[in-house]
């Protein structure tokens, strides 16, 4: 036997099957863990411990093979050894008087020897050929075979059995197994015959899976991956190319047309009758003469006022609630907001009917700047959205420093005014922006609540309310360049702010 | 399939302005993989082994160097062209198809190569012949109880693992109702008449159109020759494969189940059998048993190897953990900082580390360094003298490696003094902490047998001087004696 | 803890809870008692008493207006204009603008040069004024247009001319090429941001099992996806029955006059705010905002129930 070192190189089963041909007396403590399952279980059956204790719950704890012969200890009725491992088969033929004499050397090419376990095949061979095909047992088996003196270890001590005796130790094996079930050896051969190869149906030999470009030399295979890749991108940048001007066209439009000369709009200019340009022919200051339809100032203002005063309340209203409910604990929390949150989902329309009958009644309406101001302004200081928005930020904010100022004796007020707004500040300016835009861009409550008086109304409405639509070309001039007002600031906003405005409305769709 | 790597390198550029200087995850790799072989990538988090797989995989693109796969040359071959497959560390199931859908999908993007059958008529005969063990068949659906009731599922699953069919097959018999005929004989007997009719309209049918079978049902052409054919796959014999790569992982019972309804260790082999179903060349698994607890990673890597053996795919596999690497590769490649350290057998490398680096990365417990130095081929650990060698020339400074267990109680020979200061009785052994002058670690650990008088205090032992290893100080390679 | 904070918290809440009992939760108990009510006088407060008329009356089921003799009149503005506008307008614009997203978001994933540059131009419709950007829907589309002018064309799109109506399906069209035009910039946020979520693990696992491009496309990226999807399709939804602005933007305050069709283009959120300007006219403005807030609250329902069976997470 190979030193201790090479044992490492044979499974443990051949281990114990080598200490049970030493000689070595199986009822002297060899520790279990350094064999596997089965080695365990038949251990326990050698040593004598009642099979019925160890059979019903620990089958599970061994492999197949031991499962294999706890059924056959069992006496139980061998269905399908294919439910254990190919050991198992292998024992089987071996029980089956197929043991190593009666193998014919010429077999080995047999298809039935393909179910068999390696081991089987091995010792069909004269010579075993590459290691490699065979398990571990099979290479003990194998050693055990050979004569060579150099692998007996130096002390030589482990005489292993020649070929003879090793056909008679198995021959013996298969006795007392045999006595132990009291069963035929043609069970073995019955049992062969029942089960069943594997239909053609299912065969999966016959297929040869290929990727669909085999066949072709992997240069071809690169060529052809790589035109493919810079098409598509070609392809995609076009795409994306043409669906941008799509989007920007109508801005282009937009401020070209507000330069253009009502002649030129209609394409009535001399010489280019029909003709839409591209470019302003004649460049005409529609700009200078827009205060004649267009209040642009009046509008502006009330538009900025109107939305400072709600943008500063809605992030006052904000805070607070995004506060109470982030960081405070208090009776109900989460059915308000749960609350809060489904008032979203109502539309607006609902609120606006009576909201409206509320402002008149509240005297808002009554045609006074102020009150149109108020009207304007109030009703929309709450936004739950908003509030939602701030709530995950603040809820992001570890609460440890919460805890570490209120050690330090500030109070809730401080703490939400020097620790937590400041972390938030983005959020803030996200939220300032968006609400001011929407402000900005507000049309059907003002509409409603302007008491009658045109010049109280916002942006929006200005433009509407100025500029009727047909086919008034001489207008068209100056109602693009209204238009470029009302959008310009807008767009610069946006440009400086981009990431603010991305974040915040995105953030909304994640909610979803 | 052999897996050749030439000169394999990967570098990430640095960026100048953030003051980072270019890494180099791979460096110079040479490997050689034979076929058949299960070659495990050890090393600690960052050696570049998952790029090195990436790149077998074409994931990643190298910025030198070759990759062969046999005599084809696959360096920048898109990952679909090259016949793999790739368990990933997090699995990557596609959330909304159920298991079958998952093994199936690589399925859909092939063409199969084969001998062109009559599919008809084997079904038909195949049908056939399976009504034959109709007894079988209406015990196993009786036994198919879900909640004490039959379930159809549950049937077809049995009837296709008890004679290795497919679904339709499967369906067809369950369909059949045989366990709630009356007369299951001449239930049997009108059904298989009614095949024998069909197996001879299609024989007919065949004959009309000229085309020509042999007797298992595959078609001949004018020569009388199998005819091969390259088309897509139809379903059953999607079904046949599916089940087959199912049958090997051991999920046939999961089939109609989603991803996330599975344990993390199925999920394992859900992945394995997506890899497998079609038959790549290579098999590559990215850290497979980080995700699974102790006791189902030492389960799952025996079912790994058994997979491999029973496949014989070439299998790279990548993994941190030494133990993994040691009880199931063929062979070991351990890597650090993008360089080979050392590629060998499991044992060899255990026995034989070629640099420091390897020999404290092998062993449990790890092994202990000490600092020690030659000086007139003799090896001094502070004063004293553990071995002599003729073969030790250089007088220098050296890291002296001893395994645990290569230490022998006090011989005479080789001795060598520590200071024990505890002892852990284990049964079989004893483990002792100990301390010495020379150790580079915060403690010395000795496994003795537990026959061994030891008392805390100062102890003497003599090596095992097959345990022990010198390792130049600069350098960390490995110095014999 | 609880109690000392309990009356703090309140007091933090107090603006917005005092706000939104005013402007949220009382108006919406107060619209839908309202919608209850006949012949409410928004001034005076004063009313007839409970019926269901109103609802009967919007939906055709009672003449609004009887003369003894027989001679009927229904209030036909709401089932045979609003509803079928809105109906038409969404069922048209909700699969048009998604798919369009998805494919604008798909591609520009893909793509890494000039990504931020394209991200930005797609979100400009988002930060546009709506009636401003209308207007300029209405000059591009004008009878004498540019649109007119490529096509070599003399379509009335959406005004009059010499006394011609201008056709109800070529306004439509305009309608919804800039609803789908305003739409598409949030939805492609949206979608943009689903898919950088997606594990790139997934595509890589797909390319090894061989998918082509269109096959990752079907079978993992719109899969992945389907959570935004779902969203981005329930809330399109929601806002095509919402939708007013865009209206009042291209066609101005009368909602436009048209042959065939529907004969105008009022949407049923006009039709709400047409008559809460009436003051004789709350209840039904009231009641169509009822019907709307119904078929809202059917929609998100669905969206619960779809979500459970086909959305993966």
């Amino acid at each position: 036997m190979k030193n201790d070192n090479e044992k490492k190189y044979f499974s443990e089963s051949s281990l114990l099957i080598e200490k049970m041909e030493k000689g070595t007396p199986l009822k002297k403590e060899i520790p279990l863990d350094n064999y596997s399952e089965s080695n365990g279980l038949t251990k326990k059956v050698t040593e004598g411990t009642p099979l019925q204790s160890i059979i019903q719950e620990e089958d599970k704890n061994y492999s197949e093979s031991a499962k294999f012969l706890n059924d056959l200890y069992k006496e139980k009725e061998v269905q399908d050894t294919k439910d254990y491992s190919d050991s198992a088969d292998f024992i089987y033929g071996l029980m089956a008087e197929k043991h190593t004499a009666g193998l014919s050397k010429d077999q080995d090419t047999l298809p039935e020897h393909r179910e068999k376990s390696q081991g089987t095949v091995l010792l069909n061979r004269k010579n075993s050929v590459s290691d490699k095909q065979y398990s571990d047992s099979s290479k003990f088996i194998d050693n055990a075979k050979r004569e060579d003196s150099e692998l007996f270890d130096e002390t030589g001590t482990l005489p292993l059995p020649s070929q003879k005796e090793r056909d008679a130790i198995i021959r013996e094996r298969d006795l007392k197994r045999k006595a132990l079930l009291g069963k035929e050896a043609s069970t073995a051969q019955s049992f062969r015959e029942k089960q069943p190869e594997r239909p053609l149906i299912s065969d999966t030999r016959g297929l040869t899976l290929v990727i669909k470009s085999e066949g072709q030399s992997t240069k071809t295979k690169q060529r052809i991956s790589t035109v493919n890749h810079i098409f598509s991108l070609i392809l995609s940048y076009l795409f994306l190319l043409v669906v941008a001007l799509l989007f920007i066209f109508p801005f282009y439009w937009m401020i070209i047309t507000s330069f253009k000369s009502g002649d030129e709009i209609r394409g009535y200019l001399p010489g280019l009758e029909g003709v839409q340009t591209f470019w302003p022919i004649n460049f005409v200051n529609n700009y200078a003469t827009l205060n004649q339809r267009f209040d642009f100032g009046t509008y502006v203002t009330n538009t900025l006022i109107v939305g400072l005063f709600s943008t500063i309340g809605t992030l006052f209203t904000c805070i607070f609630a995004a506060f109470a409910f982030a960081r405070l604990q208090f009776k109900g929390k989460n059915l308000i907001f749960a609350l809060l949150l489904s008032t979203m989902m109502i539309p607006g329309e609902m609120m606006v009917v009576t909201n409206y009958v509320t402002v008149s009644n509240l005297g808002w309406t009554n045609g006074t700047r102020a009150g149109a101001y108020i009207a304007m302004i109030v009703p929309f200081m709450v936004s739950v959205f908003y509030i939602y928005l701030l709530r995950q930020n603040f809820m992001q904010i570890p609460n440890e420093l919460y805890l570490a100022a209120k050690v330090d004796g500030k109070s809730d007020w401080q703490y939400l005014w020097k620790v937590m707004v400041p972390l938030a500040m983005p959020s803030l300016v996200t939220i300032f922006i968006l609400k001011l835009m929407g402000s900005w861009n507000s049309y059907i409550w003002p509409n409603l609540v302007a008491g009658g008086h045109d010049e109280f109304k916002l942006v929006s409405n200005g433009l509407r309310d100025s500029f009727q639509t047909g086919t008034n070309f001489d207008e068209y001039g100056r109602q693009m360049a209204a238009v470029v007002c009302v959008t310009v600031p807008l767009l610069l906003v946006f440009i400086c702010f981009r990431k603010y405005i991305m974040r915040g409305v995105s953030r909304a769709g994640i909610k979803g | 399939m052999e897996i050749t790597l030439k000169h394999l390198t990967k570098a990430f550029p640095g960026d100048a302005k953030k003051n980072m200087p270019d890494t180099i995850a791979v460096n110079d790799l040479n490997i050689q993989v034979k076929d058949g072989e299960l070659i495990g990538l050890l090393g600690p988090s960052g050696c570049g082994k998952s790029t090195t797989l990436y790149m077998i995989a074409g994931l990643k693109q190298p910025t030198d160097g070759e990759i062969w796969f046999g005599d084809e040359e696959v360096t920048h071959l898109s990952p679909e062209k090259r016949g793999i497959g790739l368990v990933f560390q997090n699995y990557a199931l596609y959330p909304h198809l159920t298991v079958y859908d998952n093994v199936a999908f690589p399925l859909t993007n092939l063409k199969v190569l084969t001998e062109e059958k009559c599919h008809k008529l084997i079904a038909v005969r195949h049908k056939r012949e399976l009504l034959s063990h109709a007894e079988e068949i209406v015990d196993i659906i009786k036994h198919a109880l879900y909640k004490n009731k039959i379930s159809k599922e549950l049937a077809i699953q049995k009837l296709i693992a008890k004679f290795k069919t497919i679904t339709s097959i499967a369906s067809y018999l369950f369909k059949l109702k045989l366990h709630t005929a009356k007369d299951l004989q001449a239930t049997v007997d009108k059904e298989i008449e009614s095949l024998n009719a069909q197996e001879q309209k299609i024989l007919d049918s065949l004959a009309k159109k000229n085309k020509k079978v042999d007797e298992e049902g595959f078609l001949l052409d004018e020569n009388g020759q199998r005819i091969q054919v390259k088309r897509t796959l139809r379903k059953d014999e999607i079904d046949a494969l599916v089940q087959e790569a199912s049958r090997l992982v051991m999920i046939s019972e999961y089939l109609a189940r989603k991803p996330s309804e599975l344990s993390g260790g199925q999920q394992q082999r859900v992945a394995i059998a997506r890899a497998l179903v079609k038959k790549p060349k290579v098999l590559l698994l990215d850290e497979p048993l980080s995700n699974l607890d102790a006791r189902l990673r030492i389960q799952t890597r025996e079912e790994i190897r058994r997979i491999q053996q029973e496949t014989k795919i070439t299998t790279v596999f990548v993994t941190h953990d030494q133990d993994e690497a040691m009880s199931i590769c063929d062979d070991i490649v351990v890597m650090k900082d993008g360089v080979e350290m050392q590629k060998d057998h499991p044992q060899a490398m255990y026995d034989n580390p070629k640099n420091l680096f390897v020999a404290k990365f092998l062993g449990v417990p790890p092994i202990n360094v000490f600092e020690g130095k030659i000086k007139d081929h003799k090896v001094y650990l502070g004063t004293e003298c553990i071995l002599e060698s003729e073969k030790l020339t250089e007088d220098k400074d050296i890291y002296v490696a001893i395994r645990p267990e290569g230490f022998l109680p006090a011989n005479g020979k080789n001795v060598f003094t520590i200071n024990v200061k505890e002892i852990i009785t284990q049964g079989r052994d004893k483990s002792l902490i100990a301390e010495h002058g020379s150790m580079t670690g915060e403690q010395v650990k000795v496994i003795i047998d537990s026959d061994v008088k030891v008392d805390v205090g100062p102890f003497a032992l003599s090596l095992r001087l097959n345990k022990v290893f010198l390792f130049d100080h600069e350098s960390e390679e490995r110095i014999e004696f | 803890m609880e109690s000392k904070n309990n009356w703090k918290a309140w007091l933090y809440l107090s603006p917005v809870l005092i706000l939104m009992a005013v402007f949220t939760f009382y108006p919406i108990i107060n619209t839908i008692g309202i919608s209850f009510l006949k012949n409410y006088n928004t001034l005076t407060g004063a009313n007839d008493g409970f019926t269901f008329d109103n609802y009967l009356e919007i939906l055709m089921l009672k003449p609004s207006f009887e003369t003894a003799g027989g001679f009927v009149i229904y209030d036909e503005v709401f089932l045979k204009e609003a509803l079928p506008n809105t109906l038409l307008i969404t069922f048209v614009t909700v699969p048009l603008s998604i798919f369009l997203a998805l494919a604008i978001a798909i591609v520009l994933n893909s793509i890494k040069f000039l990504k931020k540059i394209f991200q930005t131009i797609f979100f400009m419709p988002y930060v546009t004024n709506a009636i401003a950007i209308g207007m300029v829907f209405s000059v591009l589309f004008d009878n004498h247009g540019l649109i007119n002018f490529i096509f070599n064309s003399n379509v009335k799109w959406l005004f009059p001319e010499n006394g011609v109506l201008p056709n109800y399906w070529t306004a439509f069209f305009v309608l919804c090429v800039y609803i789908v035009w305003h739409s598409l910039p949030y939805k492609i946020l949206i979608f943009v941001g689903g898919l950088q979520n997606i594990d790139g693990q997934y595509y890589d696992a797909a390319k090894i099992d061989g998918a082509s491009r269109f096959k990752m496309v079907r079978k993992v990226t719109v899969p992945l996806l389907s959570p935004q999807i779902l969203y981005i399709f329930i809330t399109s939804l929601i806002g095509g029955f919402k939708e007013y602005t865009s209206v009042v933007a291209l066609f101005g305050t009368t909602g436009g006059q048209f042959q065939g069709g529907f004969g105008t283009m009022k949407t049923v959120a006009y039709y709400i705010y047409d008559y809460i300007d009436n003051p004789t006219g709350l209840q039904f403005a009231a009641a169509g905002a009822v019907l709307l807030l119904i078929i809202i609250m059917f929609f998100t329902a669905l969206q619960k129930i779809v979500s459970k069976k086909r959305v993966h997470y």
